[in-house]
């Protein structure tokens, strides 16, 4: 009997905490789930309109959280299940105010390309490409893809590309930035070659003709076209023969171009001795090994005794600022190496040679010429200019590139990238954005290895070794 | 008794650790997912981070753009209706868009039936090389009288360019308050240099119908738009024609790019024996029939014409494709546009709104409208008659003279030796 009533009332007991359990659960459900969905309700308007309207942290964002409820409640079809589209949707829209063609969205595979080719392994083209504003404007198109530099033993070397090229065509699609949908194209189709009954003031036969030339051309462009994005893609990281179209300055007809897509390595460095006393130093893309090989470079060499240096940056696309700050710091001694502004002038950086590693040789050259091109861009664009302003080298050849603007990359979950553009790179010295512009050589310089006998010239030359004042 | 005391303290107090067990319960397993299930968890959460979410990404950029972006940022309400913008572009329907609290107040003004600006039609969309095409301006409207062409482009308002606007945006640029000046700078095919026109903004109504006698007791409306007057006018304008002894009527709907589907169930009314479905309305959650009205119908003892073409969306289609699958006149012209999309506006707290596609709406017998890739849609006119480019330099509108000859032979009468004129 008495068992009977223990285990009545034990029993009794555990439902009791067992109702307790779920009640204290049920609670919870009610307050995390029912009254956080209650704050933005939907069609709940007046609520908005009571918060304040410039609240800037809250309006904007519940603003976005609104207009996907809604979409998803009124819209005729089922939203796509996989928002990621839409994701994308969303940064192309906030990127699209601010017109300026570095801040964009890479796809995974287009940020895990140039991740590769930072690293020194291209494929694809096996050109080191950029995203550029067009010019001249282009009807189609704000932003095309332009080639940095070309890297030796590529697709892009044997099919004869140069720095500045812009690719205007891929598998004889046109290269568009702007997405534009199918239906828009159809409509726009429509607007185009749809005549309308004859009403006064109607254009002559000629401008008829040509409006309709004009028409049929951008027609064909739309109907045939590839996005700006999945074309960086295939010339960054695919294989095979491809067909491009390439326009060039100085070139009134468009090349084309065939070229077997393929992996390349960049070499870290080349060096060699030009004479006892002058090294030679081929830089491509600046990546960690490449710091690593020219410090041992220039160790070695000053055991050697070389005192004048060639310091070869044609077709050297940059690379990582970080590594062109230790080369650099392996032959400047003091003062700054590149100045970074800021739109928040509080975060400008100035950016002193680093210390280099204990047993690391200096080398302290008396001479430097750094050869440069078209191709000589980015971080490979600091180092000569932290050479010419700290160091009084002489800059050989022909105008760089003119890519000096820092980026701010946000990695996404999926493996997309979004590239900010965060500041602009000044030269030491005068201070100079060259973003757009390019540094200026002090002379021109011939072509391939002839380049290399005019630098030792100018070793020779009086002059050399002079600090220039001047950006 | 100390005993039973005891035992009931641990009985309420086991009680109250089971309720509090509960309401932590989910936060206990997350602290539990640190440990042991973490591995699980997190191979869970990779398999998931293949795809993103808009309000996640949508936060994480702004925000980013907002500690870094080199340039100047506009303000973060533009930037958050970019990203709307954006997320509505990607679903690839261009019905569905986006009005800022500006753009809103515009289209309601254009509702209404009336507005301040120069009454120049604008092309929907702007051409491949970004600026606006003009499709005709209204007549006896500053547009008009200022000299403005059909097929003028627009390429800058003010000094400012419309390389990147939306015709809306341009829309908005050009209206203002009555008797100021707005400057346009005109692109015309074959002129080389630009055309300045400094227009002043007046009251200009939508003109939604218009119509004449054409010899022979053929009568011919036109109607531009789908608004609530459009009903009431239609109805003047075929009283007013009867009275003069109309023999045939033509419906002129070219160009027409749709507006209210109460308007288009409302003129159809008047052609569509009462009861007959004029079109079904299909959303996610059902069809619905709009039946005609049966106040509204003239029973007509006239042959009709109704004159498309590919200009002709929307509401436009529905009448057209009504008169034709109850044969109750003929379609002439060429194949419509093919939009057989119902869009609601919803608005949004700030006073912007999202412009949506709810609906698909098919024809009166069932027939689908709406275009896509892989279906051309539209309203395949009975008798196709195109404009070709020697009627075009001719300035003949052959569409009308088949529509006339057609009726003609309806009516009886021998057509003439010459075509009639244009309009």
């Amino acid at each position: 009997m008495r068992l009977q009533r223990t285990l009545g009332l034990a029993g009794a007991i555990l439902c009791l905490m067992g109702i307790a359990f779920l009640s204290g659960l049920g609670l919870r459900f009610v307050y995390s789930e029912v009254l956080p969905q209650a704050a933005p309700g939907l069609g709940d308007d007046r609520r908005f309109a009571s918060t304040r309207p410039r609240d800037p942290d809250l309006r904007p964002s519940m603003l976005f959280d609104e207009a996907l409820k809604k979409l998803a409640i009124y819209y005729v079809g089922p939203l796509p299940s996989d928002r990621t589209g839409m994701a994308y949707g969303a940064i192309e829209g906030m990127l699209a105010l601010l017109n300026d063609p570095k801040t964009r969205l890479l796809s995974p595979r287009e940020w895990e390309a140039v991740r590769e080719a930072a690293a020194g392994r291209f494929r694809g083209l096996g050109a080191w490409l950029t995203v550029r504003k067009v010019q001249p404007a282009d009807r189609l198109t704000d932003r095309g893809i332009y080639v940095v530099s070309v890297l030796p033993g590529s697709a892009a070397e044997k099919a004869g590309l140069r720095s500045g090229d812009r690719i205007t065509t891929l598998d004889g699609k046109w290269i568009i930035d702007r997405h534009y949908s199918v239906r828009e194209m159809l409509m726009l189709h429509d607007g185009l070659s749809g005549f309308s009954p004859p009403r006064e003031g109607r254009p002559n036969d000629e401008q008829i003709e040509r409006s309709r030339r004009e028409a049929e051309e951008l027609r064909h462009k739309l109907l045939n076209h590839v996005e700006l994005g999945q074309a960086m893609i295939t010339l960054m990281a695919e294989e095979g023969e491809h067909e491009l179209t390439v326009a060039r300055a100085g070139s009134a007809e468009p090349i084309k171009v065939r070229a077997t897509f393929g992996p390349v390595e960049a070499r870290p460095l080349e060096q060699r001795k030009l004479n006892a006393q002058t090294g030679y130093l081929r830089l491509t893309v600046l990546h960690p090994a490449a710091a690593k090989a020219v410090e041992d470079a220039l160790a070695a060499f000053a055991r050697e005794g070389v005192r004048h240096l060639v310091i070869d940056l044609r077709q050297s696309p940059g690379g990582s600022l970080d590594v062109a700050v230790r080369i650099a710091s392996a032959m400047i001694p003091s003062g700054v190496v590149v100045a970074m502004k800021e739109r928040d002038a509080n975060r400008n950086e100035v950016i002193r040679p680093r210390r280099v590693r204990e047993n690391a040789v200096k080398l302290r050259p008396t001479s430097v010429v750094v050869l440069v091109d078209g191709g000589t861009a980015g971080a490979s664009e600091v180092l000569a200019a932290a050479l010419r302003d700290q160091l009084g080298a002489r800059l050989l050849g022909a105008k760089t590139f003119g890519d000096g603007t820092a980026e701010e990359i946000v990695e996404l979950e999926n493996g997309a990238a979004v590239s900010i553009t965060r500041g602009a790179m000044l030269t030491p010295k005068a201070n100079a954005a060259f973003n757009g512009r390019g540094l200026t050589p002090d002379a021109p310089a011939p072509d391939g290895e002839a380049a290399i006998q005019a630098a030792l010239r100018a070793l020779q030359s009086p002059g050399r070794a002079t600090p220039r004042r001047s950006g | 008794m100390q005993r039973a005391s005891v035992t009931k303290t641990a009985v309420i107090l086991a009680v109250a650790v089971c309720f509090c067990l509960g309401l932590f319960f989910p936060d206990l397993r997350g602290v539990a997912a640190q440990g042991g299930l973490a591995e699980l968890r997190r191979s869970a959460r990779a398999t998931r981070a293949a795809q993103l979410d808009p309000t996640q990404v949508y936060t994480r950029v702004l925000a980013d753009l907002k500690a870094h972006y080199y340039g100047n940022l506009p303000a973060e309400i533009e930037l958050t209706y970019g990203a709307i913008r954006g997320v509505l572009r990607s679903l690839d329907d261009p019905y569905t868009r986006f009005l800022d609290p500006e753009e809103y107040r515009e289209m309601d003004q254009d509702n209404s039936g009336s507005f301040v600006g120069i009454g120049a039609v604008l092309h929907p969309e702007p051409t491949p090389e970004r600026y606006i095409r003009i499709i005709k301006p209204y007549p006896n409207t500053p547009a008009a009288n200022a000299g403005i062409q059909p097929g003028d482009l627009i390429t800058h308002v003010d000094g400012k360019s419309v390389v990147g606007m939306t015709v809306d945006e341009v829309v908005k640029r050009i209206r203002g308050q009555p008797n100021t000046r707005v400057r346009l700078t005109i692109k015309r095919t074959g002129v080389d240099r630009p055309l300045e026109f400094s227009i002043v903004r007046q009251p200009v109504e939508y003109p939604v119908v218009e119509y004449e006698m054409k010899p022979g007791g053929i009568g011919y409306v036109s109607i531009m738009w789908f608004y609530e007057t459009t009903d009431s006018k239609l109805e003047r304008a075929i009283a007013d024609l009867d009275r003069q002894g109309m023999k045939a009527l033509i419906l002129d709907l070219r160009d027409n790019p749709g507006g209210l589907l109460k308007s288009a169930v409302e003129v159809a009314s008047r052609f569509v024996p009462p009861g007959r479905v004029i079109t079904s309305v299909v959303t996610a959650s059902g069809t619905q029939r709009e039946r005609a009205i049966a106040s509204q119908y003239l029973n007509p003892r006239w042959p009709i014409v109704v004159l498309v073409n590919r200009g002709s969306a929307s509401a436009s289609e529905i009448v057209a494709a009504a008169i034709q699958d109850y044969e109750i006149g003929t379609v002439v012209g060429t194949t419509t546009f093919g939009k057989g999309l119902v869009q609601q506006i919803v608005r949004l707290p700030d006073g912007s709104a999202l412009m949506v596609t709810i609906a698909k709406y098919l024809s009166a017998k069932g027939r689908e409208i709406n275009r896509t890739p892989e279906f051309r849609g539209g309203v395949t006119p009975d008798v196709t008659v195109e404009i070709t480019e020697e009627d075009y330099r001719n300035r003949r509108d052959s569409q009308l003279e088949r529509a006339i000859a057609l009726l003609r032979e309806k009516i009886g009468e021998p057509s003439p030796p010459a075509p009639a004129a244009a309009p």
